[in-house]
């Protein structure tokens, strides 16, 4: 008992993980950010690409354009990536075919993803997350 | 006079041998978690955030692939209907080329096939394959077939 007194360490491990708790929390938060933005990333490419494609499967580049802007908004919508804003682009500049270049859509979509409430692109050093597609659009369709 | 041997002296241990800078972190067991398992979860992390990238990747160069071999057909029709591989393969390449990718072009009874190849650049964890590679067919669909 008298040791135990002198030179006593007892209760210490309480206080340390005390001090652990925050750095243990904060990797787990780590993890949880990266599959959030992984997830984001995939949702932002899937709508490109849809975006893309039905921009192509259009009959005109200004139906195109508008064709591309839904499907990209309705791929968003339907996973579970919270965006704070969503900006879709369809460049359909080169929608008609010229010489032997193939028409062709591209689409970039961009999600400022929010995380636990917040705005990822309000934390310094991070930018919201962007995709490219690209569509051919067909030559020979039927009509 | 026999004295009656505690099980530490016994063993010898406790009062003779010097005490290792193992055994006198007694107490610090969270300390040494945290710090052990910094190195575990930020490979965890690494793993989990290039798996991502490399699905990713996947997926873009499937989609290019998908794209090109369209861009294939396209480019390579003749007026009755039938694919001219040199033209077609002309084609997917070029539409290749245009998306960033690298790959081959296969065109083999009217049907293009291409393989897309995408580089991509590890951002924390250097291992594994670095490049997404996607499969895509075309073919022409005459009307009423």
């Amino acid at each position: 008992m008298k040791d135990l007194f002198k030179n006593s360490e007892r209760g210490s491990q309480s206080v340390s993980t005390f001090f652990a708790i925050p750095i243990i929390f904060l990797f787990f938060m780590l993890i949880l950010y990266a599959g959030v933005m992984g997830s984001a990333k995939q949702a932002v490419q899937s709508a490109a690409n849809a975006a893309a494609r039905d921009a192509s499967l259009a009959r005109t580049a200004n139906s195109g354009n508008a064709a591309g802007i839904q499907a990209a908004n309705r791929v968003m919508t339907q996973g579970s990536v919270k965006c704070d804003s969503i900006d879709v682009d369809v460049d359909t500049s080169r929608f008609q075919a010229s010489g032997t270049n193939l028409g062709r859509v591209d689409a970039t979509v961009t999600c400022d993803v929010v995380f636990s409430g917040i705005k990822i692109s309000a934390i310094p050093g991070i930018r919201s997350t962007t995709a490219h597609g690209t569509s051919p659009v067909d030559s020979f369709r039927e009509r | 006079m026999v004295r009656p041997q505690s099980i530490h002296s016994e063993k010898g241990k406790r009062p003779t041998m010097k005490a290792k800078w193992w055994q006198k972190e007694r107490g610090e067991a969270p300390v040494i978690l945290v710090f052990g398992m910094i190195p575990v979860l930020l490979i965890v992390i690494g793993l989990f955030m290039e798996n991502g990238a490399l699905i990713n990747a996947q997926e873009r160069a499937t989609l290019i692939a998908q794209s090109a071999a369209r861009a294939g057909v396209n480019g390579g029709i003749t007026a009755d209907t039938s694919i001219n591989a040199e033209l077609a393969r002309r084609a997917a390449q070029k539409y290749l080329t245009q998306s960033g990718a690298e790959g081959s072009v296969a065109v083999q009874n009217g049907k293009v096939t291409v393989r897309a190849v995408i580089p991509y650049e590890p951002k924390f964890l250097p291992i594994g394959n670095k490049e997404g590679v996607g499969i895509g067919a075309a073919r022409v669909f005459k009307p009423g077939q």
